[in-house]
């Protein structure tokens, strides 16, 4: 049985709409225009326990807003959520225990004292008793390298460090479903991986549940098998991420170090397009069906040192996603 | 017990600010200050009446800024502002702890340090400075007086609480809060004790909930009150509690629908 289950949810919010300029602000005395703005339109999706899935998709998507509903922070507009056998909206209690969300860079640790005492005011607002509060303290602090700093005032962390002690105050009532909204956000890229690690060990050890969205494909393609693409609120596609690749890129990337310099361009561009080139290197995009046809015909006619045929790059593949789904609404 | 901790681990927070919250103290203590200069010119060579000399027109305004300091609460912009507009709120929603209690909790430290400022302030004019003040001398109405000063803290929090809560209708709220704050201050006693303003105005006052924040306890304490008016007054503030507790229950669950946690 799924852990989390969205039917058929939509949220919608209404939103003024002033008109520009001074008589714009007049009339709004009088009389406001409100319109109805779908953040998420009919989407649904199952999630089994212990799954690692990224949600991706550019600003105003609607991920955030999905994990809100998931949370429990909004109410869908209409369609149903469950997570964890709770409504989330409830709120209930044993519902709030069983989840975490994390969101980039908003602070929920006191500012002006270590992060020991946030910790341990976690510890009592979600009744963590003491033994286990210790063992789960000792194993997030040490599988983030932060021994030395637990006792450090908060404002004297870095971006990173505060990061780290954010998701340990989230994870201390060991929690089965993590939300996990831009977690890497802000943060060089030896931090990056590092929490990234830490997310992936902490689902390997746990079992448990985690939703990520992020900006970033590096999270995504380090840690989830399965990803939820959403755009203008509309899920485009559900499954793994190899899928994607398969389904919506039609081409293959031919990258050929010729012994020599390389031939004539014109005599590339007929078997593809030439992505880029310098003396004797070329990156040609071909059509998937014809890529190994093609690289052997290359084999035989030049003298090369070396061919590799790659998928191309996930974001590359996201992105068209994307402008196709943009160009779809425009004309719609 | 886990609430003794959850209250102890915000005092660490509010200790950290001490010279801050000594600040913000020291504010009304100007307006004290400059009123009972006021009174001292004004009965220099009268009294008011046989129980409103200068000994407790001066105590009266220096249990004001201990009241002011201690039993009103500031939480509206925060509220209002942090919370609902800034989508702060989202922090507490996600934990299994009522969004209320620990607002409450949060507040609970502030007045306790800013009180006591004012209680130290208190001892030191009178050992020091030789100022003469009147307090009862009865434990009964001591006793019965500090439930009264807990009842008023609490119509003051959710006073202000509800004021906070509207942000989840209104984004302007100033001349709003702006209002409530100067109405709150004539009417509970702020600047003249309420039986010394005029007939209408101390109808008006004994109808309005701010009375019961400042005034009553104050006069409570300097033992002017009978012991039947004591529980009166009691009574009157635990149907204030009600009546505002009810309408906090209902500004929140209306509201919290509205909750857009927007910039979050």
């Amino acid at each position: 049985m799924p852990i989390i289950q969205v039917d058929s949810v939509t949220k919608t919010f209404r939103l003024y709409k002033k008109d520009p300029g001074l008589l714009g602000s007049i009339k709004s005395l009088i009389y406001r225009k409100y319109s109805e703005f779908k953040v998420v339109s009919d989407i649904s999706f199952s999630i089994e326990e212990g799954e690692l899935i990224g949600f991706i998709g550019p600003n105003g998507a609607g991920k955030t807003t999905t994990l809100k509903m998931l949370s429990g922070l909004i109410a869908p507009s209409a369609g149903s959520v469950r997570v964890a056998g709770y409504t989330p909206f409830d709120r209930k209690p044993d519902f709030l225990r069983k989840i975490s969300l994390m969101m980039g860079q908003k602070n929920q640790l006191w500012w002006d004292l270590p992060p020991m005492e946030s910790f341990l005011l976690n510890k009592e607002i979600y009744g963590v008793p003491d033994k286990q509060y210790k063992v789960v303290l000792d194993e997030l602090v040490s599988l983030m390298g932060i021994q030395d700093i637990i006792h450090v005032q908060v404002r004297n962390l870095s971006l990173g460090q505060r990061m780290k002690c954010e998701l340990i105050a989230q994870l201390l009532h060991s929690p089965r479903i993590l939300f996990l909204d831009e977690p890497t956000i802000g943060l060089d890229v030896v931090m990056q991986k590092k929490l990234r690690d830490f997310i992936w060990q902490y689902n390997k050890k746990y079992h448990a549940t985690i939703i990520l969205t992020s900006h970033y494909m590096d999270d995504v393609k380090e840690l989830c098998k399965r990803v939820v693409v959403i755009d203008h609120g509309i899920i485009l596609f559900d499954g793994l991420l190899d899928e994607v690749i398969k389904r919506y890129s039609n081409a293959k990337l031919l990258s050929i170090i010729f012994s020599g310099s390389i031939p004539p361009i014109h005599e590339l561009s007929m078997m593809g397009t030439v992505l880029s080139h310098d003396e004797n290197q070329i990156k040609l995009e071909v059509a998937r069906g014809k890529s190994n046809e093609v690289a052997s015909h290359i084999l035989k006619q030049y003298t090369v040192a070396d061919l590799n045929i790659e998928e191309p790059p996930i974001e590359e593949i996201i992105r068209s996603l994307f402008s196709r789904n943009k160009q779809s609404h425009v004309s719609r | 017990m886990f609430l003794v901790k959850i209250i102890a681990l915000h005092f660490q927070q509010i200790f950290h600010h001490r010279l801050r919250s000594f600040i913000w103290f020291l504010i009304p203590l100007m307006n004290t200050l400059t009123l009972i200069l006021f009174w001292s010119g004004a009965l220099k060579n009268t009294s008011l009446s046989a129980n409103w000399n200068m000994t407790s027109v001066t105590t009266y305004y220096f249990l004001l800024t201990i009241a002011g300091a201690m039993l009103t609460s500031h939480i509206e912009d925060d509220v209002a502002q942090i919370d609902i507009q800034q989508g702060e709120l989202v922090r507490y929603l996600i934990r299994p702890f009522p969004y209320f209690w620990i607002k409450f909790i949060e507040e609970l430290p502030y007045r306790v340090l800013q009180g006591s400022y004012g209680i130290l302030l208190l001892v030191f004019f009178v050992t020091f400075l030789k100022l003469s003040i009147m307090i009862t001398a009865q434990p009964t109405v001591i006793l019965l007086t500090i439930l009264m000063a807990i009842f008023a803290f609490s119509i003051s929090f959710l006073i202000k609480m509800n004021m906070g809560l509207s942000a989840f209708w209104f984004t302007e709220r100033h001349g709003f809060f702006e209002t409530v704050t100067i109405v709150s201050i004539i009417f509970s006693g702020g600047i003249v004790p309420i039986h010394l303003l005029p007939p209408l105005v101390q109808k008006i006052s004994y109808t309005l909930p701010f009375a019961y924040i400042a005034y009553y306890p104050i006069i409570s304490l300097q033992g002017q009150l009978a012991i039947t008016q004591i529980y009166y007054i009691l009574s009157i503030q635990l149907l204030w509690i009600g009546i505002l507790f009810g309408l906090n229950r209902l500004l929140w669950f209306r509201g919290i629908n509205k909750f857009t946690a927007l910039g979050q």
